[in-house]
């Protein structure tokens, strides 16, 4: 089912272009990755599918309709660098978020999805980031929303934890559509069922993974699966598994 | 470069590279200069004598008596009981009581100003009898009560909204609840309810500690006209931190701007004197502040047995015209994110 469809969507801030001219649509359920370097235009283009900020030309639908108004309670979001609040326990902050979509215990739905019914006493600001991101991830969940975006959830975190998440947001995708942003190859190559490879504001390819992996003609050296689609769609350089440069 | 020197430099210029930083530590204190000048270009205000006339007859009274005396303020009072709670403020230094009949009239003077008082007896008519009415020794604390009330009540407003909307746009918690339904005007509300729920706690305890520890004279109807009085005043600079925080980005700037607009609004606001003691356009701001107007609200409730219908429409006006004005223009200019 498409849950998302994107035509010739193009976001200006001034002079510059942040998107230019992209086409490309999501379907659900399962997990695809918008994936391409810092500066790709990645987080510009999620603010846009969450609703937060305004094409500046093209036509964007998100579950069938259109922006305005935007279906809130049919997607959960979980930004980039979410906020850990100060003085507010994970209880608390598990309790807001059930509320703010009146599901009853709610906080405790939220707290055992995220394995901290142990940690529920304690400051949110003491949880460690692999906790983090299972109570954002799982608040976001909480109203059993058709949609989920997730902008560079596993970002700073470590090897494990990236891990976890990983194998959380794969069991959430089983039901939903799930879209997310990284510039991690390796983990889009684990994780995503279908891509978006988005360089220099642009999406140069989009498709399954498989689609995509099968259409390199012939490995790049030492690259396999998602690298090797990455470079022969965007002919981008890496540094550490990273995208850091890419040109059309 | 030692690491001394590195480090001092790095501090230098990240206060000199935050304009606001460098404002408030190298402009204000000299805009603070010319203010205080500024407001204090007549004197200073207790160099002059207030004297209460309360004419039963409702004339003038003996204000000629003292007309030549730059030192004496002559004030009128509707009430022998509204003139003494300004003597036992130590807002006025002497009361001169004028009776409808044939009864001499009477100055009254606080113990501490017996010598005033008999210098005073000697400018009205023949007759007049001097008398030493008592008062506590907390008078000017009970006239600084009303406005160490408001400065409580007017942070705890600019704070609640100004400097927490900031701090959630600045940690882009307004950004998640952006992505959720919450509507915009829930969540100011649960700002203000959260946060009213804590003054109305810090107004309860101050008058308290007022009544008790210095004997500020209570009694249940003004303690509670105080407490509703101050929630009042609370919305509007509620309303002005919504403002603030409209056009405010960082945090610091919202907490460098608080700090910088108290000073001057605590000599503007009638705390610790009244406005007739600044200059023409000084006063004239203060008349239009809610800060002032909920000074002259509370300390006419609380000391002066009442406020006369006139003040209290024009200062509850002032506190509601604010209310209304800023939260409007608050919620209109309110975004999640950028």
């Amino acid at each position: 089912m498409e849950v998302v469809s994107v035509e010739r969507l193009e976001k200006r801030f001034g002079d510059v272009v942040a998107l230019a001219d992209a086409t490309f649509t999501i379907e659900g359920p399962g997990l695809t990755g918008i994936l391409g370097p810092n500066g790709a235009g990645k987080s510009t283009l999620l603010d846009i599918l969450e609703g937060l900020a305004a094409p500046t030309s093209g036509t964007v639908r998100v579950l069938g309709g259109p922006l305005s108004p935007y279906p809130r309670r049919r997607v959960g979001v979980v930004l980039q660098k979410e906020a850990q609040l100060e003085r507010c326990t994970t209880a608390e902050y598990a309790e807001l978020f059930a509320s703010i979509y009146g599901v009853p215990n709610g906080r405790e739905t939220i707290l055992r999805r995220a394995s901290l019914v142990e940690r529920a006493r304690v400051d949110m600001t003491r949880l460690s980031g692999g906790e983090a991101a299972r109570l954002f991830i799982a608040a976001a969940l909480i109203h059993d929303p058709e949609l989920v975006f997730l902008d560079e959830p596993t970002a700073a975190l470590d090897p494990r934890s990236k891990l976890e998440i990983g194998r959380m947001l794969r069991d959430v995708a089983t039901e939903r559509a799930v879209v997310l942003t990284t510039h991690d190859l390796r983990e889009a190559d684990a994780l995503c069922d279908r891509l978006v490879f988005l360089v220099g504001g642009k999406v140069r390819a989009c498709g399954t993974r498989e689609d995509l992996v099968a259409a390199v003609p012939e490995q790049a050296a030492g690259a396999i699966g998602v690298e090797a689609a990455f470079f022969h769609f965007c002919s981008v350089r890496m540094r550490g598994g990273d995208v850091v440069e890419g040109e059309p | 470069m030692t690491a001394f020197w590195a480090l001092a430099r790095l501090r230098t210029l990240d206060v000199l590279r935050s304009r606001s930083s460098a404002i408030f530590v190298l402009l204000f204190p000299m805009l603070l200069l010319l203010l205080v000048g500024f407001v204090f270009q007549k004197g200073h205000p207790f160099e002059q004598r207030t004297v209460v006339i309360v004419d039963a007859a409702g004339g003038p009274g003996p204000s000629e008596a003292f007309a030549a005396f730059d030192e004496i303020v002559v004030e009128h009072a509707r009430s022998e009981a509204e003139a003494l709670g300004k003597l036992r403020a130590k807002m006025a230094s002497a009361v001169v009581v004028v009776p409808a009949g044939d009864e001499p009239s009477r100055l009254l003077v606080g113990p501490r100003e017996q010598v005033l008082g008999r210098g005073l007896v000697g400018l009205l008519p023949p007759g007049t009898r001097l008398e030493t009415v008592e008062a506590s020794s907390w008078g000017y604390v009970h006239f600084l009560f009303p406005g160490m009330l408001t400065f409580s009540v007017m942070l705890s407003g600019l704070f609640a909204t100004g400097y927490t909307l900031v701090l959630y746009r600045q940690n882009r918690f307004l950004k998640k609840l952006a992505t959720t339904p919450m509507p915009k005007l829930v969540f100011v509300l649960a700002l203000v309810a959260g946060r009213a729920l804590l003054v109305l706690l810090q107004i309860v305890l101050v008058i308290a500690a007022a009544a008790l520890a210095f004997d500020v004279p209570f009694s249940a109807s003004s303690a509670a006209s105080t407490v509703g009085i101050s929630m009042a005043g609370f919305l509007a600079f509620l309303g002005v931190g919504l403002v603030l925080a409209a056009v405010i980005e960082s945090e610091s700037l919202v907490v460098d701007l608080v700090s910088a607009v108290n000073v001057p609004l605590v000599f503007f606001s009638e705390i610790f004197f009244p406005l007739a003691a600044l200059p023409d356009p000084l006063a004239a701001i203060g008349e239009a502040l809610p800060s002032t107007a909920m000074v002259r609200l509370v300390r006419g409730v609380v000391l002066y047995g009442g406020v006369p219908t006139g003040e209290l429409a024009w200062s509850l006006g002032v506190i509601a015209l604010w209310a209304v004005a800023t939260f409007a223009i608050g919620l209109a200019r309110f975004r999640w994110h950028d």
